[in-house]
C-alpha cells in the first residue's frame, strides 16, 4: 500500500502512467462542471437579469451592413450579412463536419470530434461575395456566395484573418513538428505558431516562424516568459496579424510592417517583412490583449481584455491606444457601470472611417458602435435563446454595396 | 473474480490517494519531503553529491587553479568577497589583490538571528546554511552592513559585533547611495492573519527600501504599485502563459543614479529596478513617479543593472535558458536608452568560459576595467578593455569542491587600514 501511494505521489509529480490519464480525466470533468455550473456549453453565456435584451439602436450610426461571426443555436457555426436593423441579407451556415469530413491533416488532440468541434475566427468578405474564414485550428476555407466551397486549406490556421492592400490574407498559423531540443524529447510533436501570408487562390506565399522572428532580433527574453512543454506555441498565444495600409506610413511606420500579438505574454509586436526583423515590443499597457490595429503613423489601439488584473469594483475591458513613438497609453473606451464592457477572452473592435469605433465584446454576446462623443449609436445582440447569448466572435462593418451581390 | 476486483479496486484508489499527495501535499507529504531532505544531507556530507545551493564540483576549466591569481594589472584596491565558505559557512572577508586575508565576518544566520519570528513559517531557515549572504556594503568605520537573503538587514562591527537589524525580508542587493542612505530590494507581506501571526500569508509584494546606516527604514516602495501606477499591469501579470502568479516577477536589484551622472538619459531622483523572471529592467524617478524607460526581452534571467555614466547602463545577462541552444553563456551588456541600442561589452567564448545561471555581479572599476563574479563557478575574475584576464580568485573549499562566490566588490585600499592582515 506504501509503494502504490509513493507510487501514486511520484507519478503525479513526474507524469508517470497512469497520471497522464487521470489529468486528462479531472480536465474533461473541469469542462463538464463549468458547462453544467452556467448549465451552457462553451460558446454561450446566460442572459443576466441586468443584461439589456433590446436588439437594434439607431442613432446616426456609419451606415453599412455587418458581417457577424457568431454562435448560433444548437452549436452551429453562423456567418452573416445583416443590414443595420439586423434584417438577413445572406447567411452561410459553417458545419466543420459537412465542409471538411474527410481532414486528415490535423493531430488527433486538435481534431474535431463532436459539434461544434471548433468555431470560426477569423473571416474576410471578398468583392465577389464569397467569403473566407478559418476554421480555428483547424484549417482555412473559401466558399462562394452560393455556398460551394472554392478551395481549403488544410493548415491550422487561427484567430484572425485580414486581406492586405495587395490582395494577399493573412492568418495566424499553427505548425506541427518533430521535437529539436533534447528538452522537448518526449513530445511526439511541437507546436510552432507562424504568421502565413495566402493569395486568394489559396496558395501559401510566406511563412514567418514567431520564435525564430523574436529570437533573431534579440529578444529572447520574451520566449524565456513560456514554459519549455509540447504546447509552447500554445502558451505564447499568437491571437492577431495585421499588415500596414500604404495610408499609415506617414510617421513611425514603415511600408511592409506587420502588427502581431501574443496574448499570454501581454505583448503585441511591429516587425517589418522585408527585413525579418522586430522593430518594436510593446509590454505591459495591456493584458490578454486581442486585435491590435494599426490607428494612424504613429499609434496603434488594442483590445485590451484585462482580466479583471486592476483592482476595481467590475471587471471591465477597455480600447487602449498606445503612441508607438512617446510609449503612452491612452484609454479610449472602457467598461463601466452605463457601460458594462468585459470580454475575457476573444473581442474585436474596427475604426470605421467617419472616425465612430464598433466593438465586439465576444463573451457578453454583444457589439457596439460608439461615436466620436463616446455615446452608444448601433448595438447589436446575439440571443439564441430566451436566457442566453451566443458568443459573437466578430462583427465587421463593410461597405452597403455588397448588398447588391446576393 | 470479486477478489480481484476488490484488490484491484483498492489498488487504483490508493495510487488516486498517491496523486493527490502529490497534489496537494496530504499526510504523508511532509514525511516523505523531510526523508528527502535528510537523504539529501547525507549525499552532500559525504561527498556524494552537492545538494546544497551554493556548492559544485570545480568546473574542469577551472582546476589547478586556487586562491586569487594576479596575472596582469589589475585596478588597485582591496577585494571585499562574499562567498560559500566551508561546513556551510557564510563567509564575507577584505582581502588583498594577492589574496591575503586582512578580515573575515563568519555570518551564521543562526547565531546571528536569535529568532525568525518576522518570517513566515515556510521561510524561516531550519539548517545550515540556511540562508546566504546577498548584498553587502563595507563602510568607512570597518563595519557590514549585509542582507541574508530573504531574512533580514544587519550591521556588524570590525569586530564582528552586531550594531543593529533590521527584521524585514530585505535579499539581493546592498548599495551605498552619495547620501549615505542604504538601498536594498525587500518582500513585504501583505496580510498576515489575525491570531495566526507569521503563518503564510496570503499574499505578499516586492518592495525596495531606502535605510539609514543606523538601520531606521526612510522610505518604501512598493514595486506592484509602481507599475500599476504607470499602466504596467501587463508587465505584472506577463508569467500568466507560464503558469505563473503576478508577484513573482523575482525582484533583484535596486540601485539610485549618483547626481553625477544625470544629465543626457538620466536625472537626479533615477532609481534602476531589475525584475529578474519577466527578464525586464526599469528606470523609475522617485520624484516625477514616472517610469521613464522600460526594458523587457532583450536580456535572460539578468542581474545587477549599474548605472555607469550619463548615458548608458550596464547589466549581467545570464542567459540562462535562453529558449534556443548555442546560447549557453552569460554576458555583460552596456545599454543606451536614448538610442535604445546595445553594446555587448563582455560574454563568454569557447576558449573563457563564462556562464552563471543563478546569481552574478559586476563592477565598472574607474580605469575601465570590469570585475565580474560568476556565482556558480565559484569565481570572480576581471578583464581590462581588451579583454584579457588580469586578476582571478577561484573559491576553492574541497579537494574536489567550490563554493559559490556571491560577490566581490573592488574597494579602496585605505580600507585595509583598519583590518590586521592574517597570516
Amino acid at each position: 500500500m506504501l509503494i502504490c501511494v509513493v507510487y501514486g505521489a511520484l507519478s503525479y509529480r513526474w507524469d508517470f502512467f497512469p497520471s497522464p490519464i487521470l489529468k486528462s480525466a479531472i480536465s474533461g470533468y473541469k469542462e463538464v462542471s463549468q458547462d453544467w455550473g452556467t448549465g451552457l456549453p462553451w460558446g454561450y453565456v446566460k442572459l443576466e437579469e441586468n443584461d439589456s435584451v433590446s436588439l437594434v439602436k439607431e442613432e446616426h450610426p456609419l451606415m453599412g451592413l455587418n458581417l457577424v461571426t457568431r454562435m448560433a443555436s444548437d452549436n452551429a457555426l453562423v456567418v452573416e450579412l445583416l443590414a443595420m436593423d439586423s434584417t438577413l441579407v445572406k447567411q452561410w451556415s459553417l458545419n466543420w463536419f459537412d465542409i471538411w469530413p474527410d481532414a486528415d491533416h490535423l493531430p488527433e488532440h486538435i481534431m474535431p470530434k463532436s459539434e461544434p468541434g471548433t468555431f470560426i475566427h477569423g473571416v474576410v468578405l471578398l468583392p465577389d461575395g464569397s467569403i473566407v474564414f478559418n476554421y480555428e485550428y483547424c484549417g482555412m476555407v473559401r466558399i462562394d456566395k452560393n455556398d460551394k466551397v472554392v478551395w481549403k486549406l488544410p493548415y491550422a490556421t487561427h484567430h484572425s484573418l485580414h486581406l492586405a492592400e495587395n490582395g494577399n490574407l493573412w492568418a495566424c498559423g499553427l505548425l506541427f513538428e518533430p521535437p529539436k531540443l533534447k528538452a522537448l524529447s518526449n513530445c511526439e510533436l511541437v507546436e510552432r505558431q507562424v504568421i502565413v501570408e495566402v493569395s486568394q487562390q489559396g496558395e501559401i506565399l510566406n511563412e514567418w516562424r514567431v520564435e525564430e522572428l523574436i529570437a533573431n532580433s534579440g529578444l529572447k527574453g520574451y520566449l524565456h516568459l513560456m514554459k519549455r512543454e509540447c504546447g509552447a506555441a500554445q502558451l505564447l498565444h499568437l491571437n492577431d496579424v495585421e499588415t500596414i495600409a500604404s495610408t499609415d506610413t506617414s510617421g513611425w511606420f514603415q511600408s511592409g510592417d506587420v502588427l502581431f500579438s501574443l496574448r499570454n505574454i501581454n505583448t503585441v509586436f511591429v516587425f517589418n517583412r522585408f527585413t525579418n526583423k522586430i522593430r518594436k515590443a510593446i509590454s505591459g499597457p495591456f493584458i490578454a490583449q486581442h486585435d491590435p490595429d494599426f490607428k494612424s503613423g504613429n499609434s496603434i489601439t488594442v483590445f485590451d481584455n484585462g482580466h479583471g488584473a486592476n483592482a476595481s469594483s467590475i471587471k471591465k475591458s477597455r480600447i487602449v491606444q498606445v503612441d508607438l513613438v512617446s510609449g503612452k497609453a491612452e484609454t479610449l473606451v472602457e467598461g463601466s457601470v452605463d457601460l458594462p464592457f468585459y470580454s475575457e477572452k476573444l473581442g474585436k473592435h474596427q475604426w470605421l472611417s467617419n472616425g465612430n469605433l464598433l466593438i465586439t465584446s465576444s463573451q457578453q454576446g454583444r457589439a457596439y458602435e460608439i461615436n466620436t462623443k463616446g455615446d452608444v449609436v448601433w448595438e447589436y445582440f446575439n440571443r439564441v435563446t430566451e436566457n442566453s447569448f451566443g458568443y459573437l466572435i466578430d462583427v465587421q462593418r463593410v461597405p452597403m454595396s455588397h448588398a447588391d451581390l446576393f | 473474480m470479486s477478489k480481484r476486483v476488490f484488490i484491484l479496486a483498492t489498488v487504483f484508489l490508493v495510487f488516486c490517494y498517491g496523486a493527490l499527495v502529490g497534489r496537494f501535499q496530504l499526510f504523508p507529504y511532509q514525511i516523505f519531503h523531510k526523508a528527502s531532505i535528510g537523504f539529501d544531507r547525507v549525499l552532500d556530507e559525504t561527498g556524494i553529491r552537492h545538494t546544497v545551493w551554493g556548492y559544485r564540483d570545480i568546473p574542469k576549466d577551472l582546476k589547478g587553479k586556487k586562491g586569487a591569481i594576479l596575472t596582469g594589472d589589475a585596478h588597485p584596491g582591496l577585494n571585499l568577497i562574499s562567498e560559500m565558505g566551508v561546513d556551510y559557512s557564510l563567509i564575507v572577508k577584505l582581502t588583498t589583490l594577492q589574496g591575503k586575508v586582512l578580515h573575515t565576518w563568519n555570518l551564521n544566520c543562526f547565531d546571528i538571528w536569535s529568532d525568525f519570528s518576522h518570517l513566515d513559517n515556510k521561510s524561516r531557515p531550519n539548517q545550515e546554511p540556511g540562508t546566504f549572504v546577498h548584498g553587502m556594503v563595507l563602510l568607512s568605520d570597518g563595519s557590514l552592513v549585509f542582507n541574508h537573503e530573504f531574512v533580514g538587514l544587519t550591521r556588524v562591527s570590525k569586530n564582528n559585533e552586531i550594531l543593529w537589524q533590521l527584521p524585514y525580508l530585505t535579499h539581493h542587493s546592498l548599495h551605498l547611495h552619495q547620501d549615505g542612505t542604504l538601498w536594498t530590494c525587500g518582500k513585504r507581506y501583505d496580510n498576515l492573519i489575525d491570531g495566526f501571526e507569521n503563518d503564510k500569508p496570503a499574499k505578499w509584494k516586492y518592495s525596495f527600501l531606502q535605510i539609514s546606516t543606523e538601520g531606521e527604514l526612510l522610505n518604501e516602495w512598493i514595486v506592484q504599485d509602481i507599475l500599476l501606477e504607470n499602466g504596467y499591469a501587463g508587465v505584472i501579470d506577463m508569467l500568466q502563459g507560464k503558469g505563473g502568479h503576478r508577484n513573482e516577477f523575482h525582484m533583484n536589484d535596486v540601485e539610485p543614479i549618483p547626481d553625477s551622472l544625470s544629465g543626457v538619459a538620466f536625472e537626479k531622483g533615477d532609481i534602476v529596478i531589475s525584475l529578474r523572471d519577466i527578464n525586464t529592467v526599469f528606470v523609475y524617478n522617485q520624484y516625477s513617479k514616472l517610469i521613464k524607460y522600460m526594458l523587457t526581452g532583450k536580456f535572460v534571467r539578468q542581474h545587477d543593472p549599474d548605472f555607469i555614466d550619463t548615458c548608458s547602463i550596464s547589466i549581467f545577462d545570464n542567459k540562462n535558458g535562453a529558449y534556443l541552444p548555442g546560447s549557453q553563456k552569460s554576458r555583460i551588456l552596456r545599454y543606451y536608452p536614448i538610442q535604445d541600442s546595445f553594446v555587448t561589452s563582455f560574454e563568454g567564448n569557447s576558449s573563457f568560459k563564462f556562464m552563471t545561471s543563478q546569481a552574478g555581479k559586476h563592477q565598472c572599476l574607474p580605469n575601465g576595467n570590469l570585475l565580474i563574479s560568476e556565482t556558480r563557478r565559484g569565481r570572480a575574475f576581471e578583464i581590462n578593455n581588451s579583454g584579457e584576464l588580469v586578476w582571478e580568485y577561484v573559491n576553492v573549499i574541497g579537494e574536489n569542491e567550490v563554493g559559490y562566490v556571491i560577490e566581490v566588490q573592488r574597494v579602496p585600499l585605505s580600507m585595509g587600514s583598519m583590518f590586521v592582515a592574517v597570516e
